[in-house]
């Protein structure tokens, strides 16, 4: 640069700072901070003059700070319905040590699965945690419908529930449908679906997967001879092995086995040497499943298995976000399977 | 005299969320009196306990749970230390303490130690056990003079380990007679060249009595104790017990029995086994140490010992609740020991008749 240019000006813009923020609204900069960091109780009506506020100032929390809110207990709640169901245990393990490697220590309200247990755990967080990763199983779009300034939280799983709180979701209709394709491409012509869900239109893990294996199924050109789905109370080995020896009793033909939940492959596994079998020679199988009792079994099974590594650090950045910048576009982020193929659909 | 509810009091009953504050405006007392109202404490006119109690019906206000836990020291936390929710018995245990704790209101603070011997030392102090009132830890890295130095500044049970240090409860089976059973059952099955595939790491097999027992079983059956025939891993994972069984049948071929301290182990070498074109049980049986959910489903099923991992799981969580109760109320409970739980041998495919 030519030494006698005039330096460019070093006006530094004015910082927005809370008090700022408090001032131009009217109302307390403690007022201010429960709104941004999403804590507190703070009326509709003020929350909203308060985001006005911020966004007409420019207002940005400082990144440094480790947390504006001076109670922040580094803690996150994982809300799960337990850890034997689905991929629960290994999303719960990726959680715990991607939240520990940055200080953060993770709390478990079990919720069974149950509406209110999850409502709950969204309602309750005062105090004991900075924010919820809820896997929802029960609650609704419409529990959720009349949001009062919920606390950072993200949700998390295979079920799609509409409302106002970022999601981490895994595309299960898409890697059933995978699924089936490989085992037609295996030579299997009649796929049973274990953990199936017969009734149209559910939105639960079990319907979305029963949705694209009803896909594949109309995809192949089998529309008119509809292939067995067979429902289960629950998702245990016994409930597997119960179903297709029951399957192998009567008079459903089937050579290929889609088990929803890795424990009901297990259990068919069981009831197919029972029978005398052959796995894959006879019978095909694959199953959801992340579980190193896949890789181990005899045959080893072939798993469609959910990335929890991937679904664990979006939704823990989805929150650390949530909780700094309490005013932000809500995301969705959608985390695909991937399937592992072993020896149950190639010998 | 009623006020009526302020505009907050309005939007805050619609939430469903009203605060500490709104119940006193409607009420027209100060806070501390609501406070004192809504936990039955303190000297209160019946006409004003009336008036405020009416304000919380009708704000349907409900005390901050958390906040009142962490002032009361009534918080219903406990701390779940583990090496690993993914390794089956493990999660299999960690899934029924959820549920236990669950019973009783606890919410459950975990943290996988991965078998590291400083965060099993350290529990009490562990950084991410904060704000607990009790922690159940299942150790596997601590030796005996560990366990005699370890700080216990909470409410602290020990579950799947025995201690003798008497200052923690600790709730396990007798794991040398189940030890010593399993050699038994071997012995009568026509086995005389009985391995064992031993977690643990740093620690010497002597350590874990159920190597104690395995190797009284061999002296009661008047068989020799070869040390060839005993393979340490670092972790109880599948893919330990499969080498260890490769590292078996490299050094000691004669081997026609496997006793794996762990049902991880076993399954690996179940296939570890079968890769290496040994039949299960015809040429070797198999024996873990655990019962989880697997083993009566992998192919052949698994004899195995169950430990009573249910029933620690219910007795541990029931006691440290109420010790973590007793820290506040100052009830007297008994000192705090060993507790013994107990153990069955259950028998399947893999501990079978043996071939010729």
């Amino acid at each position: 640069m030519p030494v006698n240019e005039p330096e460019p000006s070093r006006g530094r813009p004015t910082v927005v700072r809370m008090r700022d923020v408090a001032a131009a609204v009217g109302v307390s900069v403690k007022t201010v901070s429960n709104v941004v960091n999403a804590t507190g109780q703070v009326n509709e009506a003020t929350v909203r003059a308060v985001r006005a506020a911020v966004e007409e100032l420019g207002y940005r929390p400082n990144p440094l700070a480790r947390g504006l809110n001076s109670r922040a207990t580094d803690t996150v709640t994982l809300a799960l319905p337990g850890l034997g169901y689905g991929y629960c245990a290994p999303l719960a393990a990726a959680v715990f040590d991607l939240a520990e490697a940055e200080g953060v220590s993770v709390v478990m309200e079990p919720t069974g699965g149950d509406r209110e247990r999850e409502l709950e755990v969204l309602r309750n967080r005062g105090g004991l945690s900075d924010g919820v990763l809820l896997m929802p199983t029960a609650i609704t779009a419409r529990d959720l419908g009349d949001p009062p300034s919920p606390g950072p939280a993200v949700l998390l799983g295979s079920r799609r529930v509409a409302g106002p709180f970022d999601s981490v979701v895994s595309r299960d209709t898409a890697a059933a449908e995978a699924a089936v394709r490989l085992l037609l491409d295996r030579g299997a012509s009649r796929v049973a679906l274990l953990g199936g869900e017969r009734k149209e239109g559910g939105d639960s893990a079990a319907a979305l997967r029963t949705e694209g294996y009803r896909r594949a199924l109309a995809a192949a050109g089998r529309g008119s001879d509809p292939w067995p789905i067979v429902e289960t109370a629950r998702s245990s080995r016994r409930d597997g092995q119960v179903a297709i020896a029951q399957l192998l009793g009567g008079d459903t033909p089937f050579d290929a086995v889609l088990a929803l939940e890795e424990p009901l492959a297990h259990g068919a596994l069981h009831a197919l040497r029972r029978a005398g079998r052959d796995v894959p020679g006879q019978v095909r199988v694959v199953a959801f499943g992340n579980d190193e009792d896949a890789e181990y079994s005899s045959p080893s099974l072939t798993t469609v298995r959910a990335d929890v590594h991937t679904m664990a650090r979006r939704a823990l950045d989805l929150l650390t976000a949530r909780v700094r910048e309490g005013a932000r576009p809500r995301s969705q982020v959608e985390v695909p399977l991937t399937i592992t193929e072993r020896e149950s659909t190639f010998s | 005299m009623r006020g009526r509810p302020s505009e907050a009091g309005a939007d805050s009953a619609a939430r469903g969320s009203a605060t500490l504050r709104d119940v006193a405006a409607v009420a027209g007392v100060s806070m501390s009196t609501v406070s004192n109202v809504a936990r039955g404490r303190g000297n209160v006119r019946e006409e004003t306990r009336a008036r405020v109690q009416d304000a919380i019906d009708e704000l349907g206000y409900r005390p901050n749970l958390a906040a009142r836990r962490l002032r009361s020291g009534r918080s219903q936390v406990l701390g779940l230390a583990l090496p690993s929710v993914t390794v089956p018995y493990f999660r299999e245990f960690a899934d029924s303490v959820l549920r236990e704790a669950q019973g009783h209101g606890m919410s459950v603070r975990i943290t996988q130690t991965h078998g590291d011997v400083r965060r099993e030392r350290g529990v009490c102090d562990d950084p991410y056990l904060r704000h607990v009132d009790g922690i159940l830890l299942v150790p596997v890295a601590l030796g005996p003079a560990d366990m005699r130095a370890l700080t216990v500044t909470k409410p602290l049970i020990v579950a799947t380990a025995s201690f003798a240090a008497g200052r923690v409860d600790s709730f396990d089976t007798d794991r040398f007679e189940a030890a010593r059973t399993v050699v038994a059952h071997l012995v009568s099955g026509g086995r005389r060249r009985i391995a064992a595939v031993a977690p643990g790491g740093a620690l010497p097999a002597e350590s874990d009595g159920r190597y104690l027992g395995y190797v009284a079983g061999l002296r009661d059956a008047g068989l020799p104790v070869s040390r060839r025939r005993v393979v340490s891993t670092d972790t109880v994972t599948f893919a330990a017990g499969a080498d260890a069984v490769r590292t078996l049948i490299g050094r000691a071929p004669e081997t026609d029995a496997v006793f794996a301290l762990g049902d991880a182990l076993a399954l690996g070498a179940l296939r570890g086994l079968r890769d290496a074109g040994r039949t299960v049980p015809g040429d070797v049986a198999v024996v873990g140490f655990g019962n989880v959910a697997q083993a009566g489903y992998c192919a052949p099923t698994l004899t195995t010992v169950d430990p009573g991992r249910e029933e620690m799981a219910h007795r541990a969580v029931s006691l440290l609740a109420e010790r973590a109760q007793a820290r506040t109320t100052g009830a007297v409970l008994p000192e705090p020991g060993p507790h013994t739980v107990g153990f069955r041998l259950v028998e399947r495919e893999s501990s079978g008749v043996a071939s010729e």
